[in-house]
């Protein structure tokens, strides 16, 4: 299922592949969805309206880039969409949905001593298309079109995945495996668009809903490299689902994360508590949401979060997984 | 009470003490009381007219614990708060263990990876540090590190007390977590409607703003420009009761544009006290406030 998932394109603002194939999958485990007018999708499972609700958030969106311009000889100059370091851009295979390129930069012999000293801009790159000149490019693109990263799945090593968009399918395909089984809780699963450019569609599909819970299901940074300070860790890989505390859009409500935990250790899912303050996820729009909802938000650590090769530990995904359902499970 | 209030530690997220002693000394001078769901703390009164809410923050500046390492204990903290605003204090844990954040770092380059404070106990993960306050007290001032988070607290406290017979629908809506992006407030306004806002607060002394010179009306903060109705309000106020006041426009940020821009837009002013580089607030000055407030609330 990540496969398939995340090889689909769905930069922030055009996520329709990705709902489209999330509707299919769900609707046979749901009583009833609606789309609304932000792109965010909204599924509902009930089971009678005495019961419990719980909100299960993710976001559909991905890093991705939005042209701005169009050079005399045919190159895209382009602007990210969400957040994304330079470094890792250059030589990257880029696509449209329909058209391929290539993100290039000046030769490094062709550089200057201070051109190669200075810090890679965005304004230093341009993505090749393969065009002619400004008159062939135009047939195929306009500005305004996004492009997103093209990277296969692979998986590698003992247990690893290697794919883009990593953040949020996996959050998706999450809460549909979730939606397979069944409850003494009223689900509400918000699919959101617009995550990585500030929060969005989160903001738009948290109103008018009331719940007792709201659990995030995200992809978060793991840095746990060599020359990483220890105190600067976030999460690491193969520790499990990792559960947050605090980033830099909410704090963890305290019940909730304590009943994660408590959940967690009763059916001995390997968790770990997500360590620095960075970041930021639709917690930090859902939480503040309708007066107020309980929320907490549970990862699967990634590195090279934000890049096309994103990796993570399918060991990690089942521990959400099984987090997720178990903690559903506690409530019958 | 203002020197048990100040020895309450509430980071944000941890406002639960806080809350139970303002219950504690308001209860019996007000109508009801209830937590929303994110945790604010909201007193009403009931009356005649349309309600007022008047609305202060509860929490305070924190660290959070962790890294514990060859003595050393290691911090994490939200973007909101500044690692040089640590640097070389003496802290305080949820349990009370007192430590004291030192850095190898300059203050320019400081981030919170490079604090620390040197221990021999590690803290558990997750464990929230606040300042220690270390309250003093003269015949004309107060003084403690967090005195600028309690003051606004116990004026609304003090003026709770003082509106037993108030005949006005007034509701005092004590927020969680403003410092961090002011969520309790996002939060209790995404469905609140057709507010009249009225934000207590401190602010820093500056060349036009003095210490003991009374109550700040201001007229506009960083992010907003406040209701002018409700600051003529309060100058008239100030002017029939003969309190002083500075008027005043900020230059720091005091959260009002979350209550202006979320749910359906609401109206807001902010009255505010001075405090001096030392974390000194006058005693005259909060008498004043607290003057102010009340008369307000009688309006």
């Amino acid at each position: 299922m990540l496969k398939n998932y995340t090889e689909l394109f769905g930069v922030s603002g055009c996520e329709n592949a990705v709902r489209n194939k999330i509707l299919t999958d769900i609707k046979p485990y749901i009583t009833s969805y609606e789309i609304d007018s932000m792109g965010n999708l909204i599924a509902y499972k009930n089971v009678g309206e005495d019961k419990k609700t719980i909100i299960l958030s993710a976001h559909m969106d991905e890093v991705g880039f939005i042209v701005t311009g169009i050079t005399k000889d045919g190159m895209l100059k382009f602007d990210t969409v969400g957040g994304i370091d330079e470094s890792v851009l250059v030589s990257k295979k880029v696509s449209s949905g329909e058209i391929y390129g290539v993100i290039g930069i000046k030769p490094f012999h062709q550089c200057s001593n201070a051109e190669k000293n200075e810090v890679l801009s965005i304004d230093d790159l341009f993505i090749d298309i393969g065009a002619r000149n400004k008159e062939e490019a135009i047939k195929y693109v306009s500005p305004g079109d996004y492009f997103g990263f093209v990277s296969d799945y692979t998986e590698f090593g003992k247990d690893f995945i290697k794919a883009k968009a990593l953040d949020d399918r996996l959050g998706c395909c999450v809460i549909i495996e979730a939606l397979k089984e069944d409850y003494d809780v009223n689900l509400i699963c918000l699919f959101n668009v617009q995550e990585e450019t500030g929060l969005r569609g989160a903001k738009a599909s948290v109103y008018g809903k009331s719940a007792d819970y709201a659990i995030v299901v995200e992809c978060t940074t793991a840095n746990d490299l060599t020359g990483v300070k220890p105190n600067m860790m976030v999460t690491t890989l193969g520790e499990g689902a990792a559960i947050s505390v605090m980033d830099s859009a909410s704090i963890a409500d305290r019940e909730l994360f304590d009943k994660l935990i408590e959940t967690a250790e009763k059916n001995k899912i390997k968790h770990q508590k997500k360590r620095a303050a960075t970041g930021g996820n639709d917690a930090g729009a859902i939480h503040t949401g309708m007066g107020g909802i309980k929320t907490c938000s549970v990862s699967v650590p990634s590195r090279y979060i934000h890049s096309p090769s994103s990796v993570i530990k399918k060991s990690d995904y089942v521990c959400v997984r099984n987090l997720i359902i178990a903690f559903l499970k506690s409530f019958s | 009470m203002l020197d048990k209030l100040i020895g309450i530690l509430s980071p944000g997220s941890y406002e639960e003490k806080i809350k139970e002693f303002i219950i504690s000394e308001t209860k019996e001078y007000i109508s009801s009381y209830y937590e929303d769901s994110f945790g604010n703390l909201v007193l009403n009164i009931d009356g005649e007219g349309n309600r007022k809410i008047i609305e202060c923050g509860i929490d305070e500046p924190f660290l959070m614990a962790n890294h514990f390492e060859n003595n050393k204990q290691f911090f994490t903290a939200p973007p909101h708060f500044k690692a040089k605003d640590f640097k070389d204090k003496e802290l305080v844990s949820e349990n009370g263990m007192v430590v004291k954040v030192i850095s190898d770092t300059e203050n320019e380059k400081l981030s919170f990876s490079d604090l620390y404070a040197k221990t021999e106990t590690a803290t558990d993960f997750g464990k929230l540090f606040s300042y220690n306050p270390r309250f003093t007290e003269n015949k004309r001032s107060y003084s403690a590190e967090n005195i600028i988070y309690k003051v606004p607290v116990y004026a609304l406290i003090s003026a709770i007390r003082q509106l037993k017979n108030c005949n006005k629908n007034i509701t005092f809506l004590f927020s969680c977590q403003k410092l961090l992006a002011a969520r309790g407030l996002r939060a209790y306004f995404s469905i609140e409607r057709d507010a009249s806002v009225l934000s207590v607060s401190c602010v820093r002394e500056n060349e036009y703003i003095e210490c003991g010179k009374g109550v700040v009306i201001c007229a506009k903060e960083k992010s907003a420009f406040v209701s002018q109705r409700i600051k003529e309000k309060l100058i008239n106020i100030a002017e029939c009761e003969n309190i002083d006041y500075i008027p005043a426009v900020l230059s720091e940020n005091y959260n009002l544009k979350a209550i202006l821009t979320s749910g359906a837009g609401a109206e807001c002013g902010l009255l505010c006290v001075p405090f001096d580089g030392k974390n000194k607030i006058y005693k005259s000055d909060i008498k004043k406030l607290i003057k102010m407030v009340i008369s307000y609330c009688k309006q």
